[in-house]
């Protein structure tokens, strides 16, 4: 009788090992892939804002310029555009989907800043319709930067 | 219906607002592929994929341009244009541009 109760002791010990052996590998797989996730979200975001950084120089030349620049407005829309696509892929793998709209508004600003006005078109020179295109691009970077950061801040709920 | 890609039927180097800033234009874009259909009734669905990017002020001159060129309400011209693109902000440009219209009109 008392061999047939340690084997049952003995049964419920393994199957208790396994279960919490189980429980600790899904909780442990879970937290590896959350960090992988933050990780990977974290990473494309600090591209974003180099990305940012990059448009805002480009656009920033280009409208004090003196001359059109083709080779400068196609690098412009280019770089536009691959923030956005990538803005939009982040939906996949980010947390934060209010931060990512509101980004996406901003990227439209930051993109209606640098090609709106004055830009592809013959100008002659720096001119105060160059100087306002300067400061609404510089708006709309600052508050692009500052929602890709609240989006980054996101990542760590 | 009628289907318009860009980068296929127009350039994949879309720039401009006026003709007199080159080929590729908004308003060439407008007038060489948007209005005819549009001025016949059709409806028309514009691929915006495929081009190396879009400046605001081609966006601006080709359906903005829309509004006024065929003095149709932007709430008529949104419903016969449908548009196509993997940047959801450029869709919601071109509709800003759109309804924009519409005000400076009244």
């Amino acid at each position: 009788m008392d061999q047939c109760g340690n084997g049952w002791a003995y049964v419920v010990n393994i199957v208790g090992l396994v279960v919490g052996w189980l429980v600790v590998h899904r909780f442990s797989k879970q937290r590896d892939l959350e960090r992988a996730r933050r990780e990977l979200a974290c990473s494309e975001i600090d591209t974003l804002l180099e990305l940012v950084d990059e448009i805002f120089e480009a656009a920033i030349t280009y409208h004090g310029g003196s001359t059109r620049d083709i080779r400068a407005e196609r690098s412009i829309k280019m770089r536009l555009q691959d923030l956005a696509q990538r803005l939009s892929a982040l939906r996949g793998t980010s947390q934060g989907a209010a931060e990512i709209t509101a980004a996406q508004r901003r990227v439209l600003a930051l993109r209606t800043a640098a090609t709106g006005s004055h830009f592809e078109d013959d100008f002659e020179g720096s001119s105060t319709s160059g100087e306002d295109s300067i400061a609404s691009v510089t708006d709309a970077m600052l508050a692009l930067r500052r929602d890709l950061v609240c989006l980054k801040h996101a990542q760590f709920p | 219906m009628r289907t318009i890609n860009v980068a296929r039927d127009f350039s994949r180097f879309p720039a401009g607002r006026y003709r007199r800033n080159g080929r590729t234009s908004g308003e060439a874009f407008r007038e060489d592929l948007l209005s005819a259909p549009l001025s016949a009734g059709e409806t028309i669905v514009v691929e915006l994929d495929g081009t190396i990017g879009y400046g605001s002020s081609f966006l601006e001159e080709a359906f903005g341009g829309l509004v006024r060129q065929l003095g149709i309400q932007p709430d008529t011209l949104l419903k016969r244009i449908t548009l196509t693109s993997s940047d959801p902000t450029l869709i919601e440009e071109i509709k800003g541009y759109i309804r924009s219209t519409e005000k400076k009109n009244k």
